[in-house]
C-alpha cells in the first residue's frame, strides 16, 4: 500500500470580491489536475518556480486547505474521511511556519506531543531523543523566539518526527541552515528512510540537495506536473554543457566562438562556452586547427539546476 | 473537522494541549499576567470609590461584586481570543491543524482554558475587593457556582466570536476582538441595572443572558423563585448563544479552509 496517492487534485481559489461586490481577484487555479504517488521509503522532490503550486499542494496534503476536486489517499485510506487517524502518521516541517515564541523549545515539543496523543513517557523519551539527534538539546529551556533561524528549523524538524511518522512533508527544511548542519539533516533524512522506511515529500530551492536526497522529482509549472523523473534524467534534458578553457589567445578564441553563434562568458583568461555536450569534441578540434591552444580544460555536465533555470525561464 | 469525522469523540489530552499552550505563555509573559489582574483591580477600585461616594457602603459592595464577576468572565474571554491570536501571530496555525487536532478539540481546549482563568481572576478579585472595601463577592453563597459557571460559558462564546472575526478577517481585526467584551458591558447590566437604559436597548439586552445573571448578583436577597427564574433564563440563553457561536465559528473556519489557513498569518 503506497503511503500517498494523489489523484486529479485541483485547487481553484474562488474569486475575491470587495465589500461592494466588485471582483478584486478573479478565480485562480493554483493546482491543476495533479496526480502522483509516493512509494514506501521513497524521497520525492517537489520542484517548481515560485507560484508553481508546491505550497498549495502541501497545504492540501495536510488538510489545511480544501481541494476543489480530486482525491488524496494515505496508506490506501481516504484522507478526508480518516483525517485524524492519518495525521498521526504524517510529520510536517516548514521553514515558513512558526511556533509560539514565548514557549521554550521543550514546552513547544511537549504541546505537540500532547496534540499527537503521546503519553508522558513517550513525550519525554522522544523529545530528549530528537533534541539530541538535531543537536539542540542544550536549547531545551530557551524561549523559541530567542533561537536563530537555523536552530528554529531544527526544532521544527524535531517536532515533525515526534509522532514517529511514516511519511514526512518537508517544505524547504534546510533553507536557513549552515551547510554542515544542512548536510547532517540530509543524512538524518536518508537514515530514517533506510532504517525506518519513512517516505518523504520534499521541496527545496537547493538543487544540489534535491539531487543528493531525492529518488524522484516532480516538476510543477503553473499548477501542472510537467516532468516526473529522477534528478539525473531531468538534468539530462538540458543538452547544454559548460566548457571552460584557459586559452593562449582569448581574442581569437572568442571571435571563433562568436562565429559559431555559441553563448560564452569571459572570466579573466578563462573562457566559458555554453555548448551542446555532443559538440564539445568538434569545438575543441576547431580551436586547435585555428592555432588556439589551451592549458586548462573543464567540462561541467548539465545539472538539475540548469533544468530548473530552463523551466523557470519558460514559465516567465 | 471533516464530514466523516462528525461522530468522533474529543481527545481530552489533545484538547488540554491547547489550554496548556496558553498557560505556558501566561506563566512566562509578566505583562500579560499583569494586565490580567491590573484592569480588574483598577475597575474594582474605580467603581468602588465612585459608588462609595455616591451611594454608601451597601451600594459599594453591590457594585464591586458585579465588577468582580464581570471581570471573571471578561478576562477568560480575552484568554480565548489571545490564544487564537497567538497562533496567528506566531504563524503556527498551519502547524496546529496539521496535527490530529480537530476543531471540536480546539473548542474543548478553549473551554479548559476558560475555567482556570475565570477562577483565578475571581479569587484574586475577591481578595482585592475584601482588602480595599471589606466586601467579599463570594459571600452571596452557593449561587456563586452557577453564576460563575454561566459566566464561563459566556466567556467561551465571546472568545469564539473573537476567533470567528480573526478567521474571517485575519490580523487586521486583532484590536477589534478585545472591544467585543467591553461593548457588552454597556448593556450587560454589570455596572448598572439595565432599567436605566432606553427601552429599546433594554429590550435588546433582555435577549442576552448577562442582565439576568447580574440581576441576581445585584439583588442576592431576592425571593428564591425570582433567582431561579433568572438563572433558568440565563442558562437557556447562555447555552443558545454558545451553540450559535460554535456553529458560526465552525462555518467560518470551514469557509477559511477554501482559501487556506496559512493566509490568516499574512
Amino acid at each position: 500500500m503506497n503511503p500517498l496517492k494523489v489523484t486529479n487534485l485541483t485547487k481553484t481559489f474562488p474569486a475575491q470580491r470587495t465589500f461592494w461586490g466588485t471582483v478584486k481577484n478573479p478565480p485562480f487555479t493554483a493546482v491543476d489536475n495533479v496526480s502522483f504517488e509516493v512509494q514506501e521509503g521513497e524521497i520525492l522532490g517537489l520542484l517548481g518556480p515560485n507560484g508553481a503550486g508546491k505550497t498549495t499542494t502541501i497545504q492540501m496534503l495536510l488538510s489545511t486547505l480544501k481541494p476543489t476536486s480530486g482525491e488524496i489517499a494515505y496508506f490506501g485510506k481516504n484522507f478526508f474521511t480518516n483525517r485524524s487517524e492519518i495525521l498521526t502518521q504524517i510529520g510536517f516541517a516548514s521553514a515558513y511556519v512558526g511556533l509560539p515564541k514565548r514557549l521554550t523549545v521543550r514546552e513547544n515539543l511537549e504541546v505537540y506531543g500532547r496534540l499527537y496523543g503521546l503519553n508522558r513517557e513517550q513525550r519525554n523519551t522522544r523529545i530528549k531523543k530528537y533534541l539530541e539527534e538535531f543537536g539542540v538539546d542544550h536549547l531545551a529551556n530557551r524561549e523559541t523566539g530567542a533561537l536563530s533561524a537555523g536552530e528554529t528549523t531544527r526544532v521544527m524538524l524535531a517536532k515533525a518526527f515526534l509522532s514517529y511518522p511514516k511519511i514526512v512533508l518537508l517544505d524547504e527544511p534546510t533553507a536557513a541552515l549552515d551547510p554542515d548542519i544542512a548536510q547532517d539533516i540530509r543524512q538524518f533524512i536518508l537514515d530514517r528512510r533506510e532504517k525506518d522506511g519513512v517516505s518523504f515529500l520534499f521541496t527545496s530551492h537547493n538543487m544540489g540537495e534535491v539531487t543528493e536526497v531525492c529518488d524522484r522529482v516532480l516538476v510543477l509549472q503553473h499548477g501542472k506536473i510537467i516532468a516526473d523523473d529522477t534528478p539525473e534524467a531531468l538534468a539530462a534534458k538540458v543538452s547544454m554543457a559548460h566548457l571552460e578553457l584557459l586559452v593562449n589567445d582569448l581574442e581569437k578564441a572568442t571571435t571563433r566562438i562568436s562565429k559559431r553563434g555559441l553563448p560564452y562568458k569571459v572570466h579573466g583568461h578563462l573562457l566559458e562556452i555554453e555548448v551542446n555536450e555532443h559538440a564539445i569534441a568538434q569545438i575543441l578540434q576547431e580551436l586547435t586547427h585555428a592555432g588556439i591552444t589551451y592549458t586548462q580544460i573543464s567540462i561541467r555536465k548539465p545539472q538539475l539546476e540548469d533544468y530548473f533555470v530552463m523551466i523557470a525561464k519558460q514559465a516567465k | 473537522m471533516k464530514a466523516g469525522e462528525r461522530m468522533k469523540t474529543v481527545n481530552l489530552r489533545t484538547s488540554f494541549a491547547i489550554a496548556q499552550r496558553y498557560l505556558y505563555t501566561l506563566s512566562r509573559d509578566r505583562w500579560l499576567l499583569f494586565e490580567m489582574f491590573y484592569w480588574p483591580a483598577f475597575d474594582i477600585a474605580l467603581y468602588g470609590y465612585v459608588s462609595a461616594w455616591i451611594g454608601g457602603p451597601s451600594t459599594t459592595c453591590t457594585v464591586v461584586s458585579a465588577v468582580v464577576f464581570w471581570h471573571a468572565m471578561l478576562q477568560a474571554n480575552f484568554a480565548v481570543a489571545r490564544n487564537f491570536l497567538g497562533e496567528l501571530t506566531s504563524g503556527g496555525i498551519t502547524n496546529l491543524f496539521a496535527t490530529t487536532l480537530s476543531l471540536r478539540e480546539w473548542i474543548a481546549g478553549c473551554a479548559m482554558l476558560v475555567v482556570p482563568i475565570s477562577m483565578v481572576v475571581f479569587c484574586l478579585c475577591n481578595v482585592v475587593s475584601y482588602l480595599v472595601f471589606g466586601c467579599l463577592p463570594l459571600a452571596i453563597g452557593l449561587i456563586t457556582i452557577p453564576l460563575l459557571t454561566l459566566l464561563m460559558v459566556n466567556a467561551l462564546s465571546l472568545g469564539l466570536i473573537s476567533a470567528t472575526l480573526l478567521t474571517q478577517f485575519g490580523l487586521r481585526v486583532q484590536a477589534t476582538i478585545f472591544i467585543i467584551g467591553w461593548a457588552l458591558a454597556l448593556a450587560g447590566g454589570a455596572y448598572y441595572p439595565i432599567g436605566l437604559l432606553p427601552s429599546i436597548v433594554q429590550n435588546a439586552a433582555r435577549l442576552t443572558p448577562l442582565p439576568y445573571l447580574f440581576a441576581i448578583i445585584r439583588t442576592p436577597d431576592a425571593v428564591t423563585h425570582t433567582v431561579l427564574q433568572n438563572i433558568t433564563m440565563a442558562a437557556a440563553l447562555s447555552l443558545a448563544y454558545l451553540a450559535l457561536a460554535i456553529l458560526i465559528f465552525r462555518a467560518t473556519f470551514r469557509r477559511s479552509l477554501r482559501y487556506g489557513l496559512a493566509r490568516l498569518t499574512f
